[in-house]
């Protein structure tokens, strides 16, 4: 039987009300838009930008369209999502681990002190820091060198540039189906073995598939390395990463890994104590029954958190903005916007981008978190 | 002695990696601290004209000569006591919303505040005739506290009331509600502020001329809604279905259930997620900058880039962090009080 709807009446006077407005909206716009004699319409799309972008991941310049301005923004602010996701995340894990480690004082207090310091600053500020005064003010004259062929000064991050030999990135790829493939069948062994009962350390075999892996890539060389070169103005050869890319970078990472190592945190203690006691008696180590009892547990709580904050880091990757970092608002935004006008098309198709990625990002998130459900933990 | 031996085996040096870590922490903070201490203190100008009068050390005397400007923007001199009688009255109201939060005249305080706070704020800082100050001027904290202070109020009526309709039996406000949440949640802040301050003067018709603060103001409560929507969902999702049924048996209409039974409780259980995203909140109102306006953060950019004072930058961030941080951490402070008050308060009452 179908329930009836209540409040039927009210329900449509507020969705009528509602219509109103936007078409008051819609019907103002086209009042003052006549007025300020403004074209509409997505035909922008497919004239010449004119703007030079960079970084860029794929290829564009002057001549290309603004459609093609449009994908290289949201590829860049993809590439800070990424980067920024991971380094959040192995140092939200790093942070978590030190403030919940027992027999380290100052490792702990370090940890706290970090988040503390760190959450109740703006994230626009970590970005202005690292950008106006890491990068101008801290940073010694001369390049920073590491490793002898890694530079970092001023201009930012000058790393040997990477170039495949004939057939090399084919070696590559061959080299990771091995992988996948090696570890996929391991993982089948070691479940069907664990369900008869045979419980046995797989990390020799691991470390195997791993080095040979290793040495096949190593040994075979598919790649040349183009070493930097100081030359009159700056370096002559090797791949710069600017310093916009990687102030934002650092700055996301810093500021969202506190968040995510306080949902670890979190999780981790909302684990009843009787388990560890149980697991204690039992006479498990420590590093054992955090690996085999508590992690698996407190795995079930932590998605959901973690995922709003790699949510927060793709919304917060277009503070890059303030510093020129080409990202998708800095591009279409705002180089665009400021050529063409049309706000209303562009800001709308920037947020519904948006929107999109946001939707994908927690949409592939909460299916993890089903299947890890499903699962029973790890 | 001994014991202070036997507490660092314990707690510094237990295990072998441990003495590892240990030491390498050790010298990296000292490096850290001792360059920081050097810089900060030991090495910096307190007072002087401009910037030749500071050494190789921070120069404080910068923030010394901006200060009213951090504090106030570019508030014209002679009338700097109406922005510190609208920061007195907006802390003084706050306070009084603090205080009455368990009391029954809480929504009567709640509308003064709402209502007549920001038209007195208004009045006194725009003036009228040869009185008035046009709102580009007012900035730094001042501008970085109403910001906050009119988002945060604003937002809770409408965080409540799209709460209230995603868990509602109205299955057409919900999919409204819904749509409203989990868009304002999906995009980034800019895009909001950018589309107030570009998109919505067309919206409207040309007569009706907007302020551009009070679009501000519209954009960061719609984003701030949403994010309270959620948090306060929270709360009603984790109140006992009795509470419902021991209303309606009382012979309660829904709405009233909801305002005396089950929005009390509801809000005082999403108390402390309450407090962490209007912490965020705060920090985020920094992002009016890249719309042109120079709140806290935003005033250091035309701050730093006086010719007496160049290249001030890491002075100015490091008193805007400290602000920052002090005004977040007096946040999170009253957020976590309020909530061991609140929780008394009802073990008392039961």
């Amino acid at each position: 039987m179908r329930r009836k709807e209540p409040h039927l009446f009210w329900q449509l006077l507020v969705v009528a009300l509602s219509a109103l407005v936007l078409l008051l909206f819609i019907g103002n716009y086209r009042v003052n838009l006549a007025k300020l004699n403004i074209e509409t319409g997505f035909g922008f799309l497919e004239d010449t930008a004119g703007f030079a972008i960079s970084p860029k991941l794929i290829s564009y310049d002057e001549s290309s369209s603004y459609f093609r301005a449009y994908q290289v923004g949201l590829l860049n602010t993809l590439l800070v999502t990424v980067l920024a996701v991971t380094l959040a995340t192995v140092l939200g894990l790093l942070i978590a681990l030190a403030r919940l480690s027992k027999n380290n004082w100052l490792l702990q207090k370090l940890a706290y002190g970090y988040t503390e310091m760190f959450r109740n600053i703006p994230p626009l500020l970590h970005v202005l820091f690292w950008y106006q005064v890491f990068f101008l003010r801290i940073l010694p004259k001369e390049a920073l060198v590491f490793f002898r062929h890694i530079y970092l000064n001023i201009r930012g991050l000058t790393v040997p540039a990477w170039q495949w030999k004939p057939f090399g990135i084919w070696l590559f790829l061959a080299v990771l189906v091995f992988l996948v493939l090696g570890f996929w069948l391991l993982g089948r062994y070691r479940r069907n073995q664990r369900r008869l009962g045979q419980f046995r350390n797989y990390w020799p075999w691991q470390l195997g598939i791993l080095a040979t892996a290793c040495i096949a890539f190593f040994a075979a060389q598919p790649y040349t390395l183009l070493y930097p070169e100081t030359g009159r103005f700056g370096f002559t050869q090797g791949f710069t990463v600017t310093p916009e890319l990687i102030s934002i970078v650092v700055a996301l990472s810093s500021y969202s890994a506190v968040y995510i190592s306080e949902a670890i945190r979190s999780s981790v203690e909302a684990v009843p104590k009787g388990q560890s006691e149980a697991a204690r008696s039992l006479g498990l180590k420590r590093s054992l029954y955090m690996r085999l009892i508590i992690l698996p547990q407190a795995l079930r709580t932590v998605i959901p958190p973690v995922i709003s904050q790699y949510l927060n880091i793709l919304k917060n990757s277009s503070l890059g903005v303030v510093i020129a970092y080409p990202d998708l608002v800095s591009v279409f935004s705002g180089s665009t916007l400021n050529q063409v006008g049309r706000a209303l098309e562009i800001i709308f198709m920037t947020m519904l981008t948006y929107l999109m990625i946001s939707i994908a990002i927690s949409f592939i998130m909460n299916r993890y978190n089903k299947y890890l459900l499903s699962r029973g933990g790890v | 002695m001994n014991k202070a031996w036997q507490w660092m085996r314990r707690n510094l040096f237990a295990t072998p990696s441990n003495i590892v870590i240990s030491v390498i922490l050790f010298f990296l903070i000292g490096l850290v601290a001792y360059r920081l201490f050097d810089w900060a203190l030991l090495k910096a100008t307190w007072s002087g004209t401009d910037k030749n009068d500071c050494g190789e050390g921070a120069c404080w005397a910068f923030i010394r000569a901006k200060f009213r400007f951090f504090l106030f923007g570019f508030y014209p001199y002679p009338w700097l006591w109406r922005p510190i009688l609208v920061i007195v009255l907006l802390l003084s109201g706050l306070y009084f919303l603090i205080r009455s939060i368990s009391s029954k005249h809480l929504v009567l305080v709640f509308l003064l505040n709402c209502l007549v706070l920001p038209l007195v704020i208004f009045v006194v800082l725009r003036g009228w005739g040869s009185f008035s100050v046009s709102p580009d001027r007012w900035g730094g904290l001042l501008m970085t506290l109403i910001l906050s202070a009119m988002g945060l109020l604003f937002s809770f009526p409408l965080g409540i009331v799209l709460a209230l309709l995603r868990t509602g039996k109205m299955r057409i406000l919900r999919v409204l509600s819904v749509t409203f949440i989990e868009f304002f949640r999906g995009i980034p802040l800019i895009t909001i502020l950018f589309m107030c301050s570009v998109v919505l003067p067309l919206f409207l018709p040309s007569q009706l001329n907007m302020p551009k603060l009070l679009r501000l103001v519209i954009g960061l409560t719609v984003f701030q809604s949403a994010y309270l929507a959620e948090v306060v969902r929270g709360g009603l999702q984790a109140i006992n279905k009795g509470q419902y049924e021991a209303a309606y048996s009382l012979g309660m209409p829904e709405w009233l259930a909801n305002y005396f039974v089950i929005l009390p409780q509801a809000l005082r259980l999403s108390l402390a997620n309450t407090t962490s995203i209007s912490i965020a909140f705060i920090k985020d109102t920094s992002l009016v900058l890249v719309v042109g306006w120079f709140d806290l953060l935003g005033i250091v950019k035309p701050l730093s880039s006086d010719v007496h004072w160049l290249g001030m930058e890491p002075e100015a961030y490091f008193f805007v962090g400290l602000v920052f941080w002090l005004l977040c951490a007096t946040v999170s402070r009253v957020g976590t009080r309020l909530e061991q008050r609140l929780n008394r308060y009802m073990v008392a009452r039961h």
